[in-house]
């Protein structure tokens, strides 16, 4: 994490966003939002209401058609090929479908962020080990097809922090795991906010038991309401 | 250290890229091989026949006859008449004397004895530049007959024509086949790489995840295309070896019985290691952009 993203306070901010697919009606439509250091935000919206469109929008995959998505004061869409990784390197992402290379064993998955980000092997490793301990994941050789769906969550979401990010984005985190699974995440998510890092949760539902401090954004018809 | 851990991660990526398919590795080290064994055969055996080539006239010669009457002074002045002349490089004066002793010696004295005055004439042989074009020698061979003291000129125009046709067409078989050769390299890295890409789309999406930018992803690819040029250099190498080993004693006998030393010899180890090590640059360089290409539309 770089200290320009870590210093800043406001990581995500929606401004009067706009973007369609095709001759589809927009997904978004003046979609207006921001996410401060420390807060836990949970999206909320139908399927199709555009909650991976928002995420995509603030990791640089897609750009606005109008509007504009800043993250600790960047554009995504407007970086260049450097610039843009270094500023995925600061924000962990968890993919609903995790991404977990199935050719090499949980710790070597979470180390390709440490590597990604320069650091040699052995500090690479040892960064894992942290983010693996931190998420209550104590076998780190298992092959990821080894894993029960919730294992392979926290896998994922180690491999997200293993940089420190300030912005941890999740899509659908408790979309394949039992009530007692999803409740364990969530618990894991809060303390990251507790701790400084803003997260960002799309959700199709809103995920029970949410914690108090929780910020509900609700997102449909292309516009975020609170 | 940065520098270090991300190169050593390229590493690390192409062993695992290389044992994802061993053996469409194996099959484009192969290939280079392949196209790489041709030029340095035909390297090896230019490098060889080096010596034997420099002592060949390829400049065209023109022998100026001279009349009988011509002093030594005139000869030295029309000597230095022609070196003047652009695109001489070589004036030698055979004079009457020297070329009746020679004619002498290879005839056995037979009936020259006799002779109560010497009847050959004395020689100019004037060589051209071997760029010299057939048209630049017969005017030269006019311009000679209507000097002074000239008697008569002979060229083989036709010979040097015939010469000139053959370098040519040497010429461009040789930039033909290194054409090819060229391709078939580039052709054979791009693949590979495309190949090793496609097999590797989940770790590309990873990556980009995770915050690589486009340049730290192609290392490992890039480190793989190296590593084929650099082996198929290598085992060209060994080829190379192998088919001049085979071949030299018979080219050595070939070139006896033309009264000719040939010694066939492969290039010297310090080219075989700048080749390697070339080879392993362009290999890493088709690679890279080979793989930047293909990484393109990926945001």
């Amino acid at each position: 994490m770089t200290d320009k993203h870590a210093a800043a306070a406001t990581l995500i901010e929606f401004d009067r966003v706009r973007k369609a697919f095709g001759a589809a009606p927009p997904v978004l439509d003046g979609a207006s939002f921001k996410v401060e250091r420390g807060q836990l935000a949970v999206l909320t919206g139908a399927n199709g209401a555009g909650k991976t469109t928002v995420l995509r929008m603030i990791t640089g995959w897609i750009a606005p058609d109008d509007g504009r998505v800043a993250v600790a004061g960047e554009e995504p869409a407007r970086l260049s090929d450097a610039a843009l990784g270094a500023l995925r390197r600061a924000i962990g992402i968890v993919p609903q479908d995790l991404h977990l290379l199935a050719d090499r064993c949980v710790l070597e998955n979470v180390m390709l962020a440490a590597l990604a980000d320069g650091l040699s092997l052995r500090a690479a490793a040892e960064r894992a080990r942290l983010a693996l301990q931190r998420v209550g994941l104590a076998d780190w050789t298992q092959m990821p097809a080894d894993l029960a769906a919730g294992t392979q969550q926290r896998a994922a979401i180690a491999r997200a922090i293993v940089n420190r990010p300030a912005l941890l984005l999740v899509d659908e985190p408790t979309a394949y795991l039992d009530a007692p699974a999803a409740g364990d995440l969530l618990r894991l998510l809060e303390e990251f906010s507790r701790a400084g890092m803003a997260v960002l949760m799309a959700s199709h539902g809103e995920p029970a038991p949410l914690p108090s401090s929780a910020r509900r954004l609700r997102l449909a018809e292309g516009r975020v309401t609170e | 250290m940065r520098a270090l851990a991300v190169r050593a991660h390229g590493l690390r990526e192409m062993g695992r890229l290389i044992r994802r398919r061993p053996g469409s590795f194996l099959l484009a080290v192969l290939l280079a091989a392949a196209a790489f064994t041709v030029p340095l055969v035909s390297a090896s055996f230019a490098r060889s026949a080096a010596p034997l080539v420099r002592q060949l006239p390829l400049g065209p010669e023109i022998n100026v006859f001279l009349a009988g009457s011509a002093s030594s002074t005139e000869i030295r002045q029309l000597q230095s008449q022609l070196t003047a002349r652009p695109g001489v490089v070589q004036i030698d004066w055979i004079s009457r004397d020297t070329a009746l002793k020679t004619l002498a010696q290879r005839t056995g004295n037979s009936g020259l004895a006799e002779l109560k005055a010497n009847p050959l004439p004395d020689v100019l042989v004037v060589t051209l530049s071997p760029e010299a074009a057939p048209a630049e020698v017969e005017s030269a061979v006019a311009e000679l007959r209507r000097m002074p003291q000239v008697d008569s000129v002979a060229a083989d125009v036709g010979w040097h024509r015939q010469l000139r046709a053959l370098l040519s067409a040497a010429a461009a078989t040789g930039a033909l086949v290194g054409g090819l050769v060229a391709a078939l390299l580039v052709l054979t890295v791009l693949a590979s790489v495309q190949l090793q890409l496609n097999l590797s789309a989940e770790y590309v999406r990873v990556m980009r995840l995770v915050g690589a930018d486009r340049r730290f992803i192609a290392r490992p690819f890039a480190y793989s295309g190296a590593l084929t040029l650099a082996l198929g250099m290598l085992v060209a190498t060994g080829l190379t070896w192998a088919s001049l080993a085979a071949a030299a004693p018979k080219v050595v006998e070939l070139a006896r019985t033309y009264g000719a030393t040939f010694d066939l010899q492969p290039l010297p180890s310090q080219w075989l290691a700048a080749l390697v090590a070339g080879a392993a640059m362009v290999g890493g360089l088709i690679a890279s952009l080979g793989t930047r290409w293909g990484l393109r539309q990926v945001r």
